[in-house]
């Protein structure tokens, strides 16, 4: 064999030609999961980047304030704005009127101070209203008008961005000199809500996997066939909707329902239990949905561990009990976590069960969100209540992956 | 040491995967269960671990007996098909772990598996896992894990099976070498013939779940009890025909290549169907004025170049072909293919089987 054979052989092909073949299979290969990319990006990517942007953001109120943003946001903060910015906000002010728009502003800016809601409306209407209104006579109208604090309100409501729809999903607010603090008691609703979706959470999470992790282990023990059978059961519950399951559930435990009425047959119980709009209904509901995906990446694993494993442990002396426990279940402790977070994160996400199975004090952040777009028409603190999650949601995945990557233990 | 009485295992309602098994094995021996596959030896070696228990029949062990006997307290080390280390423990948490189930102390059982583990000659490894050693490698920690707790008896379901060639061979000798230098009693179950000649003081040939022959190596191929050992054991060239005399030690058997005299290998009647069995190392190519006691002439069919030794095949009747092995490894030169060629064998060198085994 010839010097150069040699090393051709022991080699990686290098050459350039080779390496121009490579990079034109791979520009292909690129090209034909382009539609793919360009789907994921338009419905997937775009539309959280745009939410999480709202959140914020309020381009629906910098938009009705485009002449006195400006002025507004260059204002030093402590006296009275100058008469050219008072213009530019009458102005402004005229022209949301006229758009039927000055209601909108009133209201975001009642959210910062609930005294300015009447103030800008007069003022706004006073603006509309031929001969229209002189920066003098704007601060004629009220009092409030002659208090810079209440110009520092409106300049934060048209500033183009803002970090009081982020602090307030953490019960937090900005105070008169811009410091953050905590909100009242009596307005802390968001920390108690996140605690509240992570404790269902993990509840339900650790309920499923109580449930599921026997049952995928009998499931596993039985004939091929028979498992077949089994799993078409355990998947049955995927064929209905979630709305219909939830609904049922609620049929089956409410006041006059069928357990009820049965513990009431049976003289049991003497009058009917809570079991709807409760904690543990929406538990209960949950867990139902739930235990597939938890059971399933666990059943996945344990059909891949030979029995040879427990056997080895029997014949070197260990009983049954231990061979499970040292030997079985450790094997199956990817499939435990890949169920188990995948179970935990469907369930911050709830919206329906706790909204049909729960009372008041058991909506999860989701309820948030969807009261913020549905009632309070107020896509900013909705997004803002979604970026929590995201959030929360992504660090759960970063810490789960960290503890089960094979890496990172090896090095520990 | 260990006694099988009749033991037999039946699965499903009549599957004999053993049948009426009658077995001893002696202290310190080297005992190998060989057979083709379903012939019944690994279900025999996993009733002797204790995974599966006897249809009927029993088991003893040192006298006592084991036949329901947890698998967990018969001191058995087993060393499985694909090893069976666990994936999720380091090798010093799988040498560990038969010494932990004991209750063994922690000093106790780290000075035991820092032997073990130079046993074997990996005294590097010990924090690796399993996944991170060759298959050779891992092999090796099967074996130091089965013997660690000094089990009274070593089970091998096949251990070498997932090894190469030459790995294979030299793991042969390992094992062997261990078994004489601990001195400890191994059943070894293989499906390949030559490693159970390589390894083995005793082999135990299995088919259709009944025990064929028991004895040692050499005698094994020299005295096959029936065809199916002349066949599976080492190469043999059949030759089927009919009874024609059966007298004391010889027996004719009229054949396609003619009438050949050979040993008696079993009972058989005149009139009844036989097969000859015949070594290709115990044929040899005979000059024209030589005889032998059986003699036969067909025509060269294959020339087989094989290195240390040459092989001729030579078509003697429609459908009979017989295989000649020349240890000059030059002679095949001197043969030119469809030529007409004269061979032979002495009558010893045939044995006469009843043809269905």
């Amino acid at each position: 064999m010839t010097q150069a054979a040699i090393i051709a052989s022991d080699m990686p092909p290098a050459s350039p030609a080779a390496d121009r073949s490579g990079r034109r299979k791979r520009r292909n290969a690129l090209l034909l999961v382009l539609p793919l990319l360009i789907f994921t990006l338009v419905s997937f990517v775009a539309p959280i980047v745009i939410m999480l942007a709202r959140g914020v953001s309020e381009p629906e109120i910098t938009r009705l304030l485009p002449l006195s943003r400006g002025p507004l946001a260059t204002w030093d903060g402590t006296a009275l704005p100058s008469d050219d910015t008072l213009a530019a906000v009458i102005a402004d002010l005229a022209a949301a009127q006229r758009q039927r728009q000055a209601a909108t502003i009133a209201k975001r800016l009642a959210a910062i101070r609930s005294d300015l809601r009447q103030p800008l409306l007069a003022a706004a209407r006073a603006a509309a209203t031929p001969p229209g209104l002189t920066p003098e006579g704007l601060l004629a109208l009220d009092t409030v008008w002659r208090d810079p604090a209440s110009w520092r309100a409106l300049a934060e409501l048209a500033q183009p961005f803002t970090d009081r729809y982020l602090l307030q999903t953490l019960d937090l607010t900005r105070n008169a000199s811009g410091e953050i603090v905590s909100v009242p008691d009596n307005q802390a609703i968001f920390l108690a809500a996140l605690g509240r979706t992570f404790g269902i959470g993990l509840a339900v999470t650790l309920i499923t996997l109580v449930l599921g992790y026997p049952l995928a282990y009998f499931i596993c023990q039985q004939s091929p066939g028979l498992q077949r059978f089994m799993l078409l059961f355990v998947l049955l519950p995927f064929w209905t909707s979630v709305l219909v399951r939830t609904a049922a559930w609620l049929v089956v435990l409410q006041t006059n329902g069928l357990v009820n009425d049965t513990l009431m047959a049976l003289h049991v119980i003497g009058e009917p239990l809570k079991l709807v709009y409760t904690r543990s209904g929406t538990i209960l509901g949950m867990v139902h949905i739930q235990l597939p995906f938890t059971l399933l990446p666990i059943y996945s694993v344990m059909q891949t561990i030979s029995p040879v494993y427990v056997r080895a442990a029997r014949s070197l002396g260990a009983t049954p009990t231990a061979a499970f426990w040292r030997v079985y279940v450790p094997q199956t402790l990817p499939g435990v976590a890949a169920g188990c977070l995948l179970t935990f994160i469907l369930c911050l996400g709830y919206y329906i069960t706790p909204a049909i199975l729960g009372g008041p004090a058991d909506q999860m952040l989701s309820y948030y969100v969807a009261y913020y777009l549905n009632n309070e028409i107020n896509w900013s603190m909705a997004a803002a209540v979604s970026t929590v999650l995201l959030v929360l949601t992504i660090l759960f995945y970063i810490a789960y992956s960290w503890f089960t990557d094979p890496t990172a233990k090896a090095t520990r | 040491m260990v006694v099988f009485d009749r033991v037999t295992k039946i699965f499903g309602s009549r599957v004999h995967a053993v049948h009426e098994l009658n077995l001893t094995v002696g202290r310190n021996e080297f005992l190998t269960l060989l057979g083709p596959s379903g012939s019944g030896k690994t279900t025999t070696l996993m009733m002797l671990a204790g995974f599966d228990s006897p249809s009927s029949g029993r088991i003893e062990l040192d006298g006592q007996p084991i036949t329901h006997l947890p698998p967990n307290k018969r001191e058995m080390g087993v060393v499985f098909q694909n090893y069976a280390l666990f994936p999720h423990m380091s090798i010093a948490q799988n040498l560990a772990f038969p010494l932990e189930a004991r209750g063994m102390g922690k000093l106790a059982i780290r000075d035991r598996v820092q032997k073990s583990i130079e046993l074997v000659r990996l005294g590097d490894h010990l924090e690796k896992r399993p996944g991170q050693l060759s298959g050779g490698q891992q092999q090796r920690i099967a074996l130091a894990r089965a013997l660690i707790f000094q089990p009274k008896i070593v089970l091998m379901d096949e251990p070498l099976s997932a090894l190469d060639k030459q790995l294979r061979e030299r793991m042969q000798l390992e094992i062997k070498a261990l078994q004489r230098q601990l001195g400890i009693t191994v059943i070894f179950v293989t499906h390949d013939q030559s490693e159970a000649l390589v390894m083995s003081d005793r082999v135990a040939v299995f088919d259709h779940g009944r025990l064929q022959q028991v004895c040692d190596p050499r005698s094994l191929y020299d005295k096959p009890a029936n065809a199916f050992i002349a066949g599976f054991i080492g190469e043999s060239n059949m030759l089927a025909g009919t009874v024609m005399s059966c007298q004391g030690g010889a027996t004719n058997v009229s054949t396609a290549a003619g009438m050949i005299a050979a040993r008696t290998g079993q009972e058989l009647s005149v009139g009844g169907a036989a097969v000859v069995s015949v070594r290709p190392e115990a044929i040899r190519i005979l000059r024209d004025d030589e005889t032998a006691a059986n003699t036969v002439g067909g025509t060269l069919q294959e020339l087989i170049f094989l290195g240390d030794h040459s092989r001729i095949l030579v078509r003697v009747g429609e459908n009979t072909l017989l295989s000649v092995k020349l240890d000059d490894k030059n002679a095949a030169a001197a043969l030119s293919l469809h030529a007409p060629v004269r061979i032979g064998w002495s009558d010893a060198d045939g044995l006469a089987f009843a043809a269905n085994g």
